[in-house]
């Protein structure tokens, strides 16, 4: 863990490529710690409290219990990050909600984090779940303030 | 606090230097996690398929090349697995 190689393409590259989180140098083993408990954490709430089942827009359908999303009835993988965000937005669909809330639900530190780690990962939540992921209907930005999750539902 | 739930995760530490495995390995122990040890690309992936760890910390620079590049990899085996990397 812990390269020397902590510059900013690195960590963007590092997100883009389905990592959940990075630690810059120099190594810091209790805040290293500290993630990684917040991370497992996550994972075990998760596991014995989804609040809903289903949460279900246009063509997108997201099983919580299952961890599961379909985009047009095709299931798409997401890694265990974007499907924490996923459901963070959606579950609060049409709610304007600022980086500084979604990073602690979503990553739960005290620690200062780059808020580019939100917008990488929306990024790539984008690529996967929007039709025109440059012209994103779903996840939708709310400059200045973070990101807002398009409360249309089907009809 | 280490709960006994904590005590059954498993932690892959992916990094080919000793030292460094060493003193995460003993942070980690001291939080009550497993841990396994991988000191190349090779030998994590295995892991992961094998071990199936329940967090994975990957070095960037490995010996037998990225970890971005295991990072891809790794996503084939377990596209969940929380993966921390520098």
């Amino acid at each position: 863990m812990m390269s020397s190689r902590s510059d900013e393409i690195d960590v963007v590259v590092a997100l883009e490529i389905g990592a959940d989180d990075y630690v810059t140098k120099p190594l810091r083993i209790r805040e290293l710690v500290a993630r990684m408990a917040a991370h497992l954490r996550r994972t075990r709430l998760e596991s014995v409290e989804a609040a809903r089942s289903r949460l279900e827009f246009r063509d997108l359908v997201i099983d919580v219990n299952e961890r599961r999303i379909y985009k047009a009835n095709k299931e798409v993988e997401l890694t265990h990050t974007e499907f924490d965000l996923l459901t963070f937005l959606a579950g609060n669909a049409g709610k304007v909600l600022s980086r500084e809330k979604i990073l602690n639900t979503i990553w739960g530190y005290e620690y200062p984090i780059e808020t580019r780690v939100i917008d990488v990962h929306i990024r790539n939540l984008r690529r996967k779940i929007e039709t025109q992921p440059s012209r994103p209907y779903y996840i939708l930005a709310v400059p200045g303030i973070g990101y807002r999750f398009t409360n249309a539902r089907p009809t | 606090m280490i709960s006994t739930t904590e005590t059954s995760r498993k932690v892959l530490i992916v990094d080919p230097d000793a030292t460094t495995r060493r003193e995460v390995r003993a942070a980690c122990v001291q939080d009550g996690y497993q841990v396994l040890e991988a000191e190349n690309g090779a030998e994590a992936l295995r892991e992961v398929g094998s071990a199936h760890p329940s967090l994975v910390l990957l070095e960037v620079a490995l010996p037998d090349g990225s970890g971005f590049d295991v990072c891809r990899e790794l996503r084939k085996v377990d596209a969940a697995v929380p993966v921390i990397i520098p």
